[in-house]
C-alpha cells in the first residue's frame, strides 16, 4: 500500500474548516468505568458530556447494554434508518482495553439498519472502542446529518473535540485510514495511537455498508481494519456525511520500541524461556539437518528419540532455530504418530494391530498387556518404566501377532505370554 | 575395459573361487528371528574351521518365505534350509559343507504331501513365482553394490547415458516405458510411463526443474512388499529413478520412507552412499552430462501420507494433508514443480525394462495389466512371506498352490486385499483372476499389494469395524466426508458389535459409504467405504445375524459371546487365579462356576484350561 505523502496530507489537513470544538477534562476510570458518555450531535454541531448513571451500569452493565440505552434516549416511533436521529452509538464495556480476556478489546456498534429497518448491533475489534474508554468515555452517540463531508476528533492528548469540515481526505477506508493515521500521528511510533473509524464509498450506494475500525499495524507498517460489518452501519455513517471519526488516544508509552520488542527480536535468539542445555540439543540437532524447515520433521523426531517426548521448551527452541513458528511446529508434533507431548516410558511396548495380527487375535494381546500393566494403550505406567502401544504393522507378518519392545521382537504371541515378557524387560536395562 | 564391467568381472570371478555360497536371510522378517546372529555365527564357524576361504556367507535380503525363517540357501545347488538356529550352524558346517551330505531335519517338507523338498526350485512357494521386481532376491548382499553390478546392475543406465543422440534416446524411453504397460504398482495403476510424459510436458513449457520421488511409506497394515525391494535389492530402485530422472530431465530427487523401517533405512543410505563413491549418483554420471542426486525424507507416522499430494506436503516439513485432485502433482506437485511420484516397487521395474526389453514385459501378465505383482501373503495361510507372481494369475494358484492354504483343517472366509481402502474377496471369486481391474470390479482394489488371508474365525463385521476404526484414526480431518462419514460408520459399527445393532443400521452404513467414497477430496477418503461395501456386498448375513440374533458366528465380537466352564473341570483353580475379575469360584478339586454378570469375555480362562473345560458359544 503506498503511504500518503506528507504533502498530500498537509493539504489536506489545511482544507479542514472547525465547526464546533469543544474541551473536557480528564477522567480517572474507576472499576472500569469513566462514568460519562459523549453525545454528538452533528446537524447542530453541538457536542456534551452526560453521566453514566449507577443506575445504568447495574442495568445494561457496558457494550451492547448502552449503546441500546442510548439508542432509546434518542429515537421515536418515527425514526427511519436515514432519520437524523437515528444515533450511531459505541461503546466499549468495562472491561474493555484490559486485555484480560479475548474479545475485551471490541466495540459494540449499534443503529437503527438500512438493512433490516430494526435495531442492529455488531461488535468489532480495532483500538477505537479502548481508546474511547481511556480518553475517559464508556459511550458515544453520534447523532443529527451533516450538510457536507464531517470529521470528528476526539484528541485525547489534549483533551480536546472538534467536529471539521473535511472534503479533500479519501472516503474509501482504505486511504482514508491511512490520511488520518498519517495526519494525526506525530511520527511512526505515534501511530498505534491514532484510530479511525471509516466507511467507503460503496456504502453511499448499498444498504449494507459495513464500518471500518483501524488499528496501526507495526510490523507491516500500515492501518489496518477491522469491520462492524452487520446490517449496514456503515450506510448510516455516510448517510450522515460522516468522512471519518478520529481518536487519537492518550501517548501510551511503549516500554520497547519495534526494533527492540521481544517478538522482533525472537529469531536473533533472544526469547526463549528454555534452558541453555535445550538450546544447545536442539541447535546440535537442527544443525545436522541443516536448519533447513523442509527437514523438521526429521528434527522432530530426532529429539522425540532424544527425550521421549516433544516438550513445550523444545518447539521454542526448535522454533529460533528453524524459524518456523511454534504453532506450525505444534500442529506437525500433533498430526502425526511418532510424537508425542508428554513423555513416553523407559520402554515403548508396541503391539501390532495391523491387519494380519488383527485376524490373529491382536485385540486379546492388547488387552491382556493392558492388564499386566495396569494402564491403557497408549497409557505410561506411574513409575515411567513402560508405555504401551497399539501400533499398525511392523512388518514381520509371518510372526503375527506381534509385539516389538525397543529393537526386540516377540512373534507368536498368546496372552500368558505378557506378563512375562513384561517380567523380562523390566528386568533388562538399556 | 569399462569400469562396471571390471567390477562385474571380478565379483563373478571371485563367486566362482567357492565352492558354495551360504545365503542366510536377513530381511526383517528372519532378522526378528535372529537372523543376524546366525549370519555372524556361520561366518565365525567358518573362519574357526579355516574354511572361510571355501565358502562365502552372504546375509541377502528377503527370501519371501518367512513363515520357514530364518532361512540358509546353499548356492549354487539350492539347497534350501528353514526354521535355522544359531546351535544348527555348527551341523550344516560339519555335514553338508565339509561331510558334504545335506541336513535333513532342516529341510522343508511339503505339509501336504509330507515329502522332503531339498531344493528352491521343487518347493511350491517358490516355483510359480515370476521374479521382476525381485529378480535378485536371496543372490545378492543388498549392502554391497559390486554384488548388484555383477549381475548386470546399472548396465541399462550406461548404455542409455552412452547413447549418442540423447534427446531422441530419452524419448524413445519414455514410449519404451508406455509400451511395456507398466501400472503404477502403488496402488492407483496409472500408467507410468504417461504420467512421466505429463511431468516432462508440463517441466518444459513452464521452464522449471522436475523433481522424481521414490514412495516407500508404506502404511497399509498387513503390507511389506516395499520395505522387502529395498532391504533387498535397493539399486535397482535406485537405477529406477535414475533411469527415469535423466529420461524426464531431473536433477533432484528424493525417496519418502517410513521411519518404522530401520533395516530399509540403513540399506537404502548404505546403497546411496556407495552409488556416490561408484560415480553412480551425483554430478556427470559414468562421465556424462547427466547429474542427479538423491535425498531421504522419513515419514512420521501418517496413513494419509502415501497420498501423493499429502506425501509431498510432509516432504515439505508440512502436516501432512492432501489437496482437492484437480491440481496434479505431475504439473504441481513437490514446491508447486513438476514432480514424478511413483512407488518402490514401479522403480525396481524399470532397469529389467531396459535391459530385456518392453516388448518383453508386456508379454507378461494380462492385456490391462502386464508384468508381475509382488504380494505379501499373510494372515491365516501356512506359507506365509512375499510372492512375486504374473498378473492374471488366479487368486486360488497364489492362496492354495503357493499360500499352501489355510492351517490347522480350517475353513478360507476370505481374503482382504488393498489394504484398509480395499475389500474382503470370498471363496466365490477365487477362480478371479488378479489384475488391476478385476479386484476393482470385485469391489476391492490392488492396493500395494497386502493379501490377508481369513479363515472360519475371522467375524467380518468385526473386520470392517477394524478398518474403519483404522481410517478414522489416520483420517487427516481436512475434508467432511471421510472425517465425519468415518465416525459416523465407525459409531454404528462398534454398536453392531457390542450387540446393539438395530434394524436400519445396514441401509444407513450403505449410504454414508458411498456418500464418503463420492465425496471425499482425496484417495484414502475415496474409497475409505470400501471395507464397508465390500463385506457388506459378500457377507451381508452375517451384519444381518449380529443385528438381529445378537450373534456372532466366528466368535471374535466379545459382547456376543459367553464363556461357560463344563463338567470337564477338574477344580485345578487355574482359570479362577488368573481371571481378571474373579468371577470364576470354586473349591478346589470341585468343579468351578463361572458368574456370568462379573465375565468381561477376556477370555483368559480359556487360554489357561488344560483341561478344554471352558466353552465358549454365541447364541441369541
Amino acid at each position: 500500500m503506498s503511504h500518503p505523502t506528507p504533502d498530500t496530507v498537509a493539504k489536506m489537513r489545511r482544507a479542514h474548516k472547525v465547526l464546533a470544538e469543544f474541551r473536557y477534562e480528564p477522567a480517572e476510570l474507576e472499576r472500569g468505568y469513566a462514568n460519562r458518555s459523549l453525545r454528538i450531535d452533528i446537524s447542530a454541531n453541538r457536542i456534551e458530556v452526560r453521566p453514566v448513571t449507577q443506575q445504568m451500569k447495574d442495568l445494561w452493565i457496558g457494550g451492547k447494554g448502552f449503546d441500546l440505552w442510548l439508542m432509546f434516549q434518542e429515537i421515536d416511533k418515527d425514526t427511519k434508518w436515514d432519520s437524523p436521529n437515528n444515533p450511531i452509538c459505541m461503546s466499549s464495556g468495562p472491561l474493555g482495553g484490559t486485555m484480560s480476556f479475548p474479545g475485551s478489546g471490541k466495540t459494540l456498534v449499534t443503529s437503527i439498519s438500512p438493512t433490516t429497518r430494526n435495531i442492529m448491533d455488531c461488535n468489532v475489534g480495532g483500538y477505537f472502542g479502548p481508546y474511547m474508554k481511556f480518553a475517559g468515555f464508556d459511550a458515544l452517540a453520534i447523532t443529527g446529518k451533516a450538510s457536507q463531508d464531517v470529521l470528528i476528533f476526539i484528541d485525547a492528548k489534549e483533551n480536546r473535540i472538534t467536529i471539521e469540515e473535511a472534503p479533500l481526505e479519501s472516503a474509501d477506508s482504505h486511504l482514508a485510514a491511512e490520511e488520518f493515521t498519517e495526519m494525526y500521528a506525530l511520527d511512526e511510533l505515534d501511530k498505534r495511537n491514532v484510530a479511525v473509524v471509516c466507511a467507503g464509498r460503496a456504502a453511499e450506494h448499498t444498504r449494507l455498508g459495513v464500518l471500518n475500525f483501524s488499528f496501526y499495524d507495526w510490523r507491516r507498517k500500515v492501518a489496518r481494519l477491522k469491520q462492524a460489518g452487520r446490517g449496514g452501519i456503515g450506510t448510516v455513517f455516510r448517510n450522515k456525511r460522516l468522512k471519518a471519526l478520529v481518536i487519537r488516544g492518550k501517548p501510551l508509552a511503549p516500554t520497547w520500541r519495534v526494533a527492540e520488542s521481544k517478538v522482533a527480536m525472537r529469531p536473533a535468539g533472544g526469547a526463549c524461556a528454555c534452558s541453555q542445555d535445550m538450546k544447545a540439543s536442539v541447535r546440535k540437532i537442527a544443525e545436522k539437518w541443516g536448519q533447513d524447515p523442509d527437514y523438521v520433521i526429521e528434527m522432530l523426531q530426532d529429539l522425540q528419540d532424544q527425550d521421549r517426548h516433544i516438550s513445550q521448551a523444545a518447539i521454542d527452541a526448535l522454533s529460533l532455530e528453524t524459524g518456523v513458528s511454534r504453532g506450525q511446529l505444534y500442529h506437525i508434533a500433533t498430526f502425526y504418530k511418532a510424537f508425542s507431548l508428554t513423555p513416553r516410558g523407559e520402554k515403548v511396548i508396541q503391539v501390532c494391530v495391523g491387519t494380519a495380527c488383527h485376524v490373529k487375535g491382536a485385540a486379546q494381546i492388547v488387552s491382556a498387556f493392558e492388564r499386566a500393566l495396569g494402564i491403557k494403550q497408549g497409557g505410561t505406567t506411574k513409575d515411567g518404566k513402560f508405555t504401551l502401544e497399539a501400533v499398525a504393522c511392523l512388518g514381520c507378518c509371518s510372526l503375527a501377532p506381534v509385539a516389538k519392545v525397543g529393537e526386540e521382537i516377540y512373534g507368536n504371541l498368546q496372552t500368558k505370554d505378557a506378563p512375562r515378557i513384561i517380567r523380562a524387560e523390566g528386568a533388562r536395562r538399556g | 575395459m569399462d569400469k562396471l564391467d571390471a567390477i562385474a568381472a571380478r565379483v563373478n570371478k571371485d563367486f566362482k573361487r567357492y565352492q558354495a555360497m551360504l545365503m542366510v536371510c536377513t530381511g526383517t522378517g528372519c532378522v526378528s528371528a535372529k537372523g543376524f546372529s546366525i549370519r555372524d555365527s556361520l561366518k565365525a564357524e567358518l573362519k574357526a574351521r579355516k574354511l572361510d576361504d571355501r565358502f562365502l556367507v552372504v546375509g541377502t535380503g528377503c527370501n519371501g518365505f518367512c513363515a520357514a525363517g530364518p532361512i540358509i540357501v546353499v548356492q549354487p545347488e539350492g539347497v534350501f534350509y528353514h526354521k535355522v538356529k544359531e546351535a544348527d550352524v555348527a551341523a550344516i558346517v560339519s555335514e553338508h559343507l565339509v561331510g558334504g551330505k545335506v541336513v535333513e531335519r532342516l529341510l522343508y517338507k511339503d505339509p501336504s504331501t509330507g515329502q522332503v523338498q531339498p531344493k528352491m526350485a521343487d518347493m511350491g512357494f517358490f516355483n510359480k513365482q515370476q521374479l521382476v521386481a525381485l529378480r535378485n532376491k536371496g543372490l545378492i548382499d543388498p549392502e554391497n553394490v559390486e554384488h548388484y553390478i555383477a549381475r548386470g546392475g546399472y548396465q541399462s543406465l550406461r548404455r542409455l547415458l552412452a547413447e549418442k543422440d540423447q534427446a531422441a534416446a530419452q524419448e524413445k524411453v519414455i514410449n519404451d516405458v508406455i509400451a511395456s504397460g507398466l501400472r503404477g504398482r502403488g496402488g492407483g495403476g496409472f500408467p507410468t510411463g504417461v504420467k512421466w510424459e505429463a511431468g516432462k510436458k508440463a517441466a518444459i513449457k513452464r521452464g522449471e526443474p522436475i523433481y522424481v520421488v521414490c514412495n516407500a511409506d508404506e502404511g497399509d497394515p498387513g503390507a511389506f512388499m516395499d520395505r522387502s525391494i529395498i532391504e533387498t535389492d535397493p539399486h535397482s530402485v535406485l537405477e529406477g529413478m535414475l533411469i527415469g530422472a535423466w529420461a524426464v530431465g531431473s536433477r533432484g530427487g528424493f525417496v519418502y520412507i517410513r521411519k518404522e523401517y530401520p533395516l530399509a533405512l540403513v540399506r537404502l543410505n548404505k546403497a546411496l552412499a556407495d552409488a556416490r563413491t561408484h560415480g553412480l549418483l551425483g554430478q556427470r554420471i559414468l562421465g556424462s552430462d547427466f547429474s542427479f542426486d538423491v535425498k531421504i525424507h522419513r515419514g512420521a507416522g501418517a496413513f494419509v501420507c502415501g497420498e501423493s499430494s499429502a506425501l509431498m506436503a510432509s516432504m515439505s516439513g508440512q502436516a501432512g494433508e492432501p489437496r482437492a485432485k484437480y491440481v496434479h502433482n505431475v504439473e504441481y506437485g513437490y514446491r508447486d514443480k513438476p514432480t514424478i511420484l511413483n512407488n518402490v516397487e514401479t522403480w525396481a521395474n524399470i532397469p529389467i525394462i531396459f535391459e530385456k526389453g518392453a516388448d518383453w514385459f508386456s508379454s507378461l501378465g494380462t492385456k490391462g495389466s502386464s508384468g508381475t505383482k509382488v504380494f505379501s501373503l499373510v494372515g491365516s495361510i501356512k506359507n506365509t512371506g512375499l510372492v512375486e507372481v504374473p498378473m492374471g494369475i488366479t487368486l486360488r494358484e497364489i492362496i492354495e498352490d503357493i499360500g499352501g492354504g489355510v492351517p490347522d483343517g480350517r475353513k478360507f472366509k476370505a481374503v482382504q486385499t488393498g489394504g484398509p481402502s480395499g475389500g474382503c474377496i470370498p471363496a466365490s471369486c477365487l477362480e478371479m483372476k488378479v489384475d488391476f481391474d478385476s479386484l476393482t470390479e470385485a469391489g476391492s482394489m490392488m492396493g500395494s499389494g497386502g493379501m490377508i488371508v481369513m479363515d472360519d474365525r475371522t467375524c467380518m463385521v468385526d473386520v470392517a469395524r477394524y478398518f474403519v476404526d483404522f481410517l478414522t484414526d489416520e483420517s487427516c480431518g481436512k475434508c467432511t466426508p471421510c472425517r465425519e462419514g468415518l465416525h459416523a460408520m465407525n459409531e454404528t459399527l462398534q454398536r453392531i458389535c457390542a450387540g446393539q445393532g438395530k434394524a436400519g443400521d445396514i441401509e444407513f452404513l450403505e449410504e454414508v459409504a458411498q456418500t464418503v467414497n463420492a465425496a471425499s477430496l482425496c484417495q484414502l477418503g475415496g474409497t475409505a467405504g470400501n471395507p464397508v461395501l465390500s463385506t457388506l456386498r459378500y457377507f451381508r448375513r452375517e451384519y444381518e445375524e449380529h443385528i438381529r440374533q445378537k450373534k456372532c458366528p466366528a466368535l471374535v465380537c466379545k459382547a456376543l459371546l459367553r464363556y461357560d466352564i463344563t463338567d470337564k473341570c477338574t477344580g485345578c483353580t487355574l482359570c479362577a487365579k488368573n481371571c481378571p475379575t474373579k468371577a470364576i469360584t470354586g473349591e478346589r478339586k470341585k468343579a468351578h462356576s463361572l458368574d456370568q454378570a462379573k465375565c468381561v469375555q477376556c477370555g483368559v480362562c480359556k487360554d489357561v484350561c488344560n483341561f478344554d473345560a471352558v466353552s465358549l458359544r454365541s447364541e441369541s
